[in-house]
């Protein structure tokens, strides 16, 4: 809980502009250390295996020499003994590298959470949909309600688990026509956020390039303990789902349902 | 109605389920007439897909009755007969507008499950796991067909059912695996995999001129229907023979012109190959055993195209790229376009170039779909192809 609570207050310094640059590479740094260490301790353990298993494919018997066995049946448990050594080796290297190959960089794990897509529109009827405030709820999913305040501020209402909701007042700080919209929250939100959508036109006549750029503090207290949800990954595959229905309202329409939705609907309704 | 779900590895159960619902716009609702058994619905089958859930409805090969339509659906209406492509695709994304129906940018509701896996999303498809949408698919009475004006194609009077039935899937993805291999005259054409979607691979390569066509398999049924009713003009049981060494007979030491591979992720082989690769596949250090495919890479002649419709799900181990780059090889692949083959195979059917129900064993009501995926994995009673009717 501490590490935790430390974490907490560094991101509002970061927040704050008050956190140095050696202050990020310490929070980044600690977060890398470990997963680097299990993946240098996997590729050694693979390669010493892969070594182990050729000295005794190759030369058993000075391998053996080498190792301090002279007896036969000893010998053949050591040459089995290393047989099952590259094996295991290979085995925890190929695991670590295939759970590799598919994970995104991790730098990307640092810093605001981006997503972009490209949609059939121009950028200004995209940029239109979007500043339309009242459209935010029909594609973004966890976005209970927006409300549009007479100071031009806009009050943000969003689901979050357990029954409970976030809620903040944010204002548009930047926005110009068919290019950017940048918000950012007030004091005493429950998330303080900050953000900008950009619209640019897609090489090619492919429509317009929907850029998305967020960047947040979870929540103290009770609710922080339900900020999971908030948690970059989990922001980041929102984000993308959130764009992806923006891409249907205004490709298709309408958001595309799949069927999953109604058993879902359904099984919950058998849960109350 | 009843539906055939999934529930596990080797268990499948036809039950009852809500029927489906009018969820878009341009939705419709098709009461089922006749479904097939897939090969790649063996890949669900075998617990090789992930991302089921139990209770999941099988099949995306499917026809039948429009028996409701939602308020934007133009282009069908209550009772006309139609045959539906497995890819669900919207017709007006980039995707769709070249043509490249599969990879359809707005019908995966769950497209960040697969830009996990592959980078990017395909499109969803009908009943083949959430990863691909999480719709329902037509091993059922009734199935709800999303975009329902790009999709289906309408049957002419006087077609029966099992004639357009593979229209949905299997036709077109033989079809496109023999037009990626851009046959030229003279082409020699091997195929990897007599099954279903081999046989139609074949008898396409034939259909768009090549001059000789040869089938690999080890099932000698297979084989003898690729000869007898596909058009191949060579067979290879590669449990009788070497099979490189057989190709290379064949075609006077060039290799053959273009390879298909129609066998995918499940490939068998005799040996120590297919010991390795069931073992890493059992580590989880791979998730398909390419055996076809580096066998095809291996065979086929230096400048030639390696043209891939088999199910791969994810990564592959010894992938022989020196192999591909130093004979500069051209690879080519995808789930079928189908949306795009549709009219002219259609055409073809009516000519009377090619009549698809030759690859057609069993007939089962779809109560017995669970005995008929039995069947269809363990080759018995020479199994190719099960039509449930519902």
């Amino acid at each position: 809980m501490e590490t935790a609570g430390t974490e907490t207050k560094e991101a509002r310094e970061l927040w704050r502009g008050q956190a140095t640059d050696a202050d990020l590479n310490r929070q980044e740094g600690s977060a890398r250390a470990l997963p680097r260490a299990i993946g240098r301790a996997a590729i050694g353990l693979g390669l010493f295996g892969i070594g182990l298993g050729l000295a005794e494919l190759l030369a058993p018997r000075r391998f053996n020499r080498l190792i301090g066995v002279s007896d036969k049946r000893r010998a053949r448990m050591a040459r089995l003994a290393g047989a099952l050594g590259a094996v295991l080796g290979a085995t925890v290297a190929g695991a670590y590298v295939a759970s590799r190959a598919s994970r995104r960089s991790r730098a990307r794990l640092a810093g605001p959470v981006r997503r972009a897509i490209t949609v059939a529109s121009t950028p200004d009827a995209a940029y239109r949909f979007w500043r339309d405030l009242g459209n935010l709820p029909k594609f973004m999913e966890r976005l209970e309600s927006l409300e549009r305040l007479a100071s031009g501020r806009s009050r943000w209402r969003l689901r979050a688990p357990a029954g409970l909701a976030l809620t903040w007042e944010a204002e548009i700080i930047e926005d110009r026509s068919a290019e950017i919209i940048r918000w950012q929250s007030v004091t005493g939100s429950d998330v303080a956020n900050r953000g900008a959508v950009r619209f640019r036109p897609a090489p090619g006549s492919q429509g317009t390039e929907i850029a998305v750029e967020l960047e947040y503090v979870p929540p103290a207290g009770a609710l922080g303990r339900l900020a999971s949800f908030l948690s970059n990954e989990a922001v980041e595959v929102q984000l993308e789902r959130d764009l992806r229905r923006l891409k249907q309202l205004l490709e298709v329409g309408e958001i595309v349902q799949s069927d999953a939705r109604i058993r879902r609907e359904r099984e919950r309704g058998e849960r109350r | 109605m009843k539906a055939n779900c999934w529930y596990g590895k080797r268990d499948v159960r036809v039950e009852t389920v809500p029927d489906p619902q009018i969820l878009n716009r341009s939705d419709a609702i098709v009461r089922v007439t006749s479904t097939a058994i897939c090969g790649s619905d063996l890949h669900l089958y075998n617990g090789l897909i992930p991302s089921m859930q139990k209770g999941d409805v099988l099949g995306h090969e499917f026809m039948g009755e429009v028996v409701e339509v939602g308020p934007a659906v133009k282009n069908l209406k209550v009772g006309d007969r139609v045959v539906v492509p497995f890819p669900i695709a919207c017709g007006v994304c980039a995707m769709c507008t070249r043509e490249l129906f599969s990879l359809c940018e707005n019908s995966n509701p769950n497209a960040w499950m697969a830009e996990k896996l592959w980078g990017h999303s395909p499109a969803g498809l009908f009943g083949y796991s959430h990863l691909l949408g999480g719709y329902s698919g037509g091993q059922a009475e009734y199935a709800r067909v999303p975009f329902a004006d790009v999709g289906p194609i309408k049957v002419p009077e006087g077609l029966r059912d099992e004639q357009v039935l593979f229209l949905s899937d299997i036709f077109p993805t033989g079809y496109m695996g023999a037009e990626m291999c851009g046959i030229k005259p003279g082409d020699v054409i091997a195929v990897w995999g007599a099954g279903p979607v081999g046989q139609f691979a074949i008898a396409s390569a034939r259909l768009l001129g090549a001059e000789r066509v040869i089938a690999i398999d080890r099932v000698p049924s297979r084989l003898a229907l690729a000869a007898t009713r596909a058009g191949a003009t060579d067979t290879i049981n590669y449990e009788e023979v070497d099979l490189q060494d057989a190709l290379n007979d064949l075609t006077g030491g060039r290799g053959p012109d273009a390879c298909i591979d129609a066998v995918g992720t499940e490939a068998h082989t005799h040996g120590p190959v297919y010991a390795y690769d069931r073992a890493k596949q059992a580590l989880m250090l791979e998730s398909d055993r390419p055996i076809a495919l580096r066998q095809a890479i291996r065979a086929c002649r230096n400048g030639g195209t390696v043209s891939v419709i088999g199910v791969y799900g994810g990564f592959i181990d010894k992938f022989p790229m020196g192999a591909v780059m130093n004979r500069s090889l051209t690879i080519r692949t995808g789930q079928c376009h189908v949306q795009r083959y549709l009219r002219p195979l259609l055409e073809r059917i009516q000519a009377g170039e090619i009549d698809p129900s030759f690859v057609i064993t069993h007939r089962l009501p779809l109560n017995e779909a669970p005995r008929g995926f039995e069947m269809f994995l363990a080759k018995t009673d020479n199994c190719e192809k099960v039509v449930l009717q519902a």
